[in-house]
């Protein structure tokens, strides 16, 4: 096997399992989390 | 050229008649030119009686690979009997060995510093078609064209009367590996078909150390790149679609709640507690998603507590539904979503109460909002789902670019190859190499 088929073969088995890994524990990186912070938010339309 | 039933040819021996120096010559009876070892005199040797063609009293070259020394190409052993330099009038130079083998007949090896071919006379014309030349069945495009090379030094023994100065026109044609080469002058057109050595083959032969990754490429060098492009991308699509078949039969959600709250447009911070939640698998993503159909130029402020009922344990998350529209001197116009959607991250299983504190409000700035008549007695409508599922949308995305991101660094990288490549040709760039040269490169 080639090196650079051995490395992408690797990358994407990695890159599968974190993802299975990910599903089975319901996790994500881009999760919702924690109150807001007084004045988190900024309210009221953008429109010019 | 010799055939391979062509008799072996003998050794003679002969003496340089300008230098006196002691000859040997290898391709007897092939060989017509022999440019002196000693002195560079070119000898005729056509015929018994060496004679002088061209004096010179020049000190020969150390040659990279010595006239005499034999190596293995292509499972045939070959002896270097002649070499000469040529340049496109003394720019561009580049040197040929002339190898011979009794059974094979003449070959050649070119180098240019940067890396060797190994050529071979054809004795047949190649087609040709719009953009280049065409030779059994592989499509050769034009990368140099019309040039106008000269012979500059002469050592050794030669098939034809070789001179100092000697010029044809040339043109060249390349697919990934190979060169197909066009010399013509006054009386006689030659081609000649040349493959790029790996620089191990090259070693093996002849003990020459060549560079392994010459910079710029070399016209006919294939791009190192395109064979783990289609690789990865093969890989990277056989993984992607075994996530998502993970995603298809592990990703499906259930809902485990829904409410409807009415939130008057107040400004004041309201608690309502939802429940039970039952979260029934080890670990899971929990959907919060609030749905207020009626507001306008007003917003709603979510705070939610998921409290586990048996250890306490608290999942906070914001959200916001909110919508805005008006009319200006473009026409109507409206931002905001009315329902939002968050989520929350590796909740284990249990069974939960869902504490959301929530405010609305309305925006002060608006002189077009209205509340609904209904608004004003009981409040804004507002739906909370809560659900439970396993794939966050945004991991597969994030996997699908960490997939493929490998590939697009080695397309790129092909790119600046094709580029590089590409940047000595006459005819300009073509393909990948044409498709990204910016305006600025068009412009040198």
């Amino acid at each position: 096997m080639k090196r650079s088929t051995f490395l992408q073969s690797l990358w994407a088995l990695l890159v599968a399992g974190m993802f299975t890994g990910a599903t089975f524990y319901g996790y994500s990186p881009f999760a919702d989390g924690g109150r807001a912070s007084p004045g988190a938010a900024a309210y009221g339309p953008t429109h010019k | 050229m010799a055939s391979a039933a062509a008799p072996a040819p003998s050794v003679r021996a002969l003496n340089c008649p300008a230098c006196g120096g002691a000859l040997e010559l290898r391709a007897a009876g092939y060989s017509v030119t022999v440019a002196c070892r000693y002195c560079s005199s070119v000898l005729d040797v056509a015929n018994p009686d060496v004679r002088l063609i061209t004096r010179y009293e020049e000190a020969a070259r150390q040659l990279e690979i010595p006239l005499g020394t034999r190596g293995t190409l292509d499972g045939v052993e070959w002896e270097v009997i002649g070499y000469l330099t040529r340049s496109e009038h003394g720019s561009y130079s580049w040197e040929e060995y002339l190898l011979f083998n009794p059974y094979h007949g003449y070959r050649w090896l070119v180098t240019n510093g940067r890396g060797w071919s190994f050529a071979e006379m054809l004795t047949r014309a190649p087609g040709g078609h719009a953009r280049g030349a065409e030779l059994d069945g592989h499509s050769y495009e034009i990368f140099f064209s019309s040039g106008q090379a000269q012979v500059d030094y002469v050592l050794g023994e030669f098939y034809w009367r070789v001179q100092f100065g000697e010029e044809v026109v040339t043109d060249d044609y390349v697919r990934p590996g190979w060169m197909l080469s066009r010399e013509a002058n006054e009386t006689e057109v030659s081609w000649s078909l040349s493959r790029l050595l790996h620089p191990k083959e090259m070693e093996r032969a002849f003990g020459i150390a060549a560079p392994a990754k010459p910079w710029p490429p070399l016209p006919h060098q294939p791009s190192p790149y395109v064979g783990p492009i289609q690789t990865g991308l093969k890989v990277a699509l056989a993984a992607f679609g075994f996530l998502l078949l993970i995603a298809l039969f592990f990703g499906g959600g259930a809902t485990l709640l829904e409410k409807n709250l009415p939130v008057p447009l107040s400004g004041q911070s309201q608690p309502a507690t939802l429940g039970p939640i039952a979260v029934t698998r080890p670990y899971r993503l929990v959907a919060i998603r609030a749905y207020a159909p009626g507001i306008d130029n007003a917003w709603i402020d979510l705070d939610y507590a998921l409290v586990d009922r048996a250890t306490d344990a608290s999942y906070e998350a914001y959200g916001l539904a909110e919508h805005y529209s008006g009319r200006d001197s473009d026409g109507p116009w409206q931002e905001g979503s009315r329902a939002r959607t968050v989520k929350l991250a590796a909740v284990p299983r249990g069974t939960y109460d869902l504490v959301v504190d929530f405010s609305g409000n309305r925006w002060p700035g608006s002189s077009y909002g209205y509340d609904a008549p209904s608004t004003y007695a009981y409040g804004q409508p507002l739906s909370i789902t809560v659900s439970q599922g396993s794939v966050f949308p945004s991991n597969l995305l994030l996997a699908f670019i960490l997939l493929f991101a490998p590939v697009l660094v080695l397309f790129v990288l092909h790119v600046r190859f094709e580029k590089a490549r590409q940047a000595e040709s006459d005819v300009g760039p073509t393909g990948l190499a044409a498709m990204f040269n910016s305006s600025d490169e068009d412009d040198e």
